[in-house]
């Protein structure tokens, strides 16, 4: 008898999912979609920056260091732009660079095997020009092995190695940040609409003069979610290993029991807010800006944690999807294991927990009052 | 139909919200097998009382005891005595008929042999093979209170309270409703029903009469109408609610 109740909970909840396939086949499409806007829209890395190079030397070196920039792909020299000032050039977003090389470049190079170039970068994206001087840096470090023929120039040479995405391929960086995004804002929509939507239609009332219990609601109503949303979690991770050969260098199976702990976390979330409002709007509402913001923004996913004031770092201690960052990072990228990841396990359990709990009290107020 | 002992009784119950007061001291009793009439405007109180009695709201005052159990002592067990319907349809209209009787099976823990047997004979009713292809929203009104009325007797209750069950449903769905209520009394099934009907009141063998909050006349609808001197129940009704007998 006691189980039963639950049980029809749990059937009832799987009819609802299954009811409606179009929806279903939103929760797979929106994923894929994201993956494939980040993935080839929204690249991080940089190709063909536009350059202007003002060669006031026009020697033999000037243009072999013309030719070396020529050869390189990220860059491309922009045509008829001889002698539009830099200014203009940014202005009319026609440059990201200008380079001017100055009478005598030649001729110091040959006496004092030293010469400089002016570089002006259009600041106004601070990343991309740190990235844009990093590559024209790369380019005249180059240019001048072949002039000293590999002489030492630099007299420490840096080849940094680049642990874990040797490629800096941003998927490394974007799939596991979007599982963590799209798990948590998926899971505590789906939650979030289930007992407000029986508000609304007024079944809710009905399962209120049932016998059945406050825990076997909010549990039987969570479970049949926590099977959807863990097979989109690994829907996400197998279209970034598909289409951007994102590897899972560390145990699938951990990944799988995280990924299940980190969805149960979202879908308590919702139902947790499910108890608190009574119309399936504010739910959403509830449910899409209580998880995207603080996940976008405090998670560690876009902005770096370590360069925020203090009040902000505190306060990312209380996002769930920073914890799952570090995890599916690790298991991923790093192939880490329980024994380095058990804490924030942990505290995503300690998430879930509290918000089930909460809505099992919230459920009871409901019950008798 | 006979007294065949108490098996909802209502003892001085106050509910008050706030400044509001909606059941104002109310007394009475409702026996084994009795087709129960809840009369009064809109606002008198009655769906007020009726939650209370269904455990989902905790008077302010008084005690109510449903088969022999009080109400605010173990309002789960007396869930399970009584079958609610309500005066808002509220079955899931986007699941099939069938699945509605799963799930209210379901959460009262009924047998599924008994389930099946509902389903079979709501499908006859409707004079199709079965009801698992069919959405409940696309039911004729008074097919889809029948099957919220067989929801609500699926656990098999001695109780069935139904809250203005057939606003809503054409002339002839209603006699039929009616024939399977008073089909229910005689099997001994006790059966407290709102109503703003009065041809739906001379059904009852009992009918009481409340407005604000509290319950102006409690007889057989013969002695009500013989008490404000008229033939007619619909006159009695309107003579009671605005006549100053029983106000503050």
């Amino acid at each position: 008898m006691k189980e039963s109740g639950f049980y029809g909970i749990v059937v009832n909840e799987f009819r609802h999912i299954f009811r409606d396939p179009q929806t279903l086949a939103i929760l797979f499409l929106l994923p894929l979609v994201q993956i494939i806007l980040f993935g080839y829209a929204m690249s991080t890395e940089i190709k063909s920056v536009p350059l202007e190079i003002t060669d006031l030397d026009n020697s033999t070196a000037s243009r072999a260091l013309i030719r070396q920039f020529e050869g390189s792909s990220f860059f491309r020299l922009i045509p008829d732009a001889a002698g539009t000032s830099a200014g203009s050039l940014f202005q009319e977003e026609r440059a990201l660079a200008v380079i001017t090389i100055q009478n005598g470049f030649a001729r110091n190079l040959e006496r004092t095997g030293r010469a400089g170039v002016d570089v002006i970068v259009d600041g106004s994206d601070g990343s991309r020009a740190q990235a844009v001087s990093q590559y024209i840096t790369a380019v005249i470090r180059q240019y001048s092995a072949t002039v000293r023929g590999n002489a030492v120039l630099f007299p420490v040479s840096l080849v940094p190695e680049y642990r874990y995405n040797p490629g800096l391929d941003s998927a490394y960086f974007f799939i596991p940040g979007l599982t963590a995004l799209i798990i948590i804002m998926v899971s505590a929509l789906l939650t979030s609409l289930t007992i407000t939507g029986e508000k609304e239609n007024g079944t809710f009332e009905l399962i209120k003069l049932s016998p059945v219990k406050a825990e076997d609601v909010i549990l039987g109503k969570v479970i049949p979610y926590l099977i959807l949303s863990f097979i989109i979690g690994i829907f996400i991770v197998v279209c970034g290993r598909i289409l951007f050969g994102v590897p899972v260098r560390g145990s699938v199976f951990l990944l799988g029991c995280f990924l299940l702990i980190y969805c149960l976390t979202g879908l308590s979330f919702g139902i947790l807010i499910s108890t608190l409002v009574n119309s399936r709007l504010s739910a959403m509402m509830l449910a899409l800006l209580g998880t995207m913001m603080p996940t976008i923004f405090l998670s560690g996913f876009i902005f770096q944690l370590d360069s925020m004031p203090l009040l902000l770092r505190a306060f990312s201690w209380l996002v769930p999807a920073k914890y799952f960052l570090i995890i599916i990072r690790g298991i991923m990228l790093k192939g880490n294991t329980v024994g380095e990841l058990r804490f924030y396990a942990a505290a995503l359990c300690l998430f879930s927990i509290l918000f089930l709990g909460l809505a099992i009290i919230r459920f009871r107020a409901y019950l008798i009052r | 139909m006979s007294d065949c002992g108490t098996v909802i009784s209502i003892d001085h119950l106050v509910m008050k919200f706030g400044s509001f007061t909606a059941v104002n001291d109310i007394s009475f009793s409702i026996n084994k097998g009795e087709v129960f009439g809840f009369l009064g405007a809109n606002g008198a109180g009655k769906t007020t009382t009726i939650k209370i009695i269904c455990g989902l709201l905790k008077p302010t005052s008084g005690k109510v005891v449903v088969s022999g159990i009080s109400v605010g002592n173990d309002p789960a067990s007396v869930k399970r005595k009584i079958g609610y319907m309500s005066q808002k349809f509220s079955l899931y209209s986007e699941l099939t008929p069938d699945s509605n009787l799963d799930f209210f099976g379901g959460i009262y823990g009924t047998a599924r042999s008994r389930i099946g047997q509902e389903k079979k004979k709501l499908a006859s009713e409707l004079g199709v093979p079965d009801l698992s292809h069919i959405r409940t929203s696309s039911l004729p009104m008074g097919f889809r209170q029948r099957l919220a009325l067989s929801c609500a007797l699926l656990h098999d209750p001695d109780i069935i309270i139904l809250d203005e069950p057939t606003s809503g449903v054409d002339p002839v769905g209603r006699r039929e409703f009616w024939a399977e209520i008073i089909r229910l009394g005689r099997e001994g099934r006790t059966i407290l029903v709102t109503t703003h009907f009065m041809d739906e009141a001379e059904y009852c063998n009992r009918i009481a009469i409340m407005r604000s909050g509290q319950v102006l006349v409690l007889d057989t609808p013969d002695a009500v109408r013989k008490r404000y001197g008229t033939d007619s129940l619909n006159e009695a009704f309107i003579r009671a609610v605005e006549s100053d007998g029983g106000g503050i």
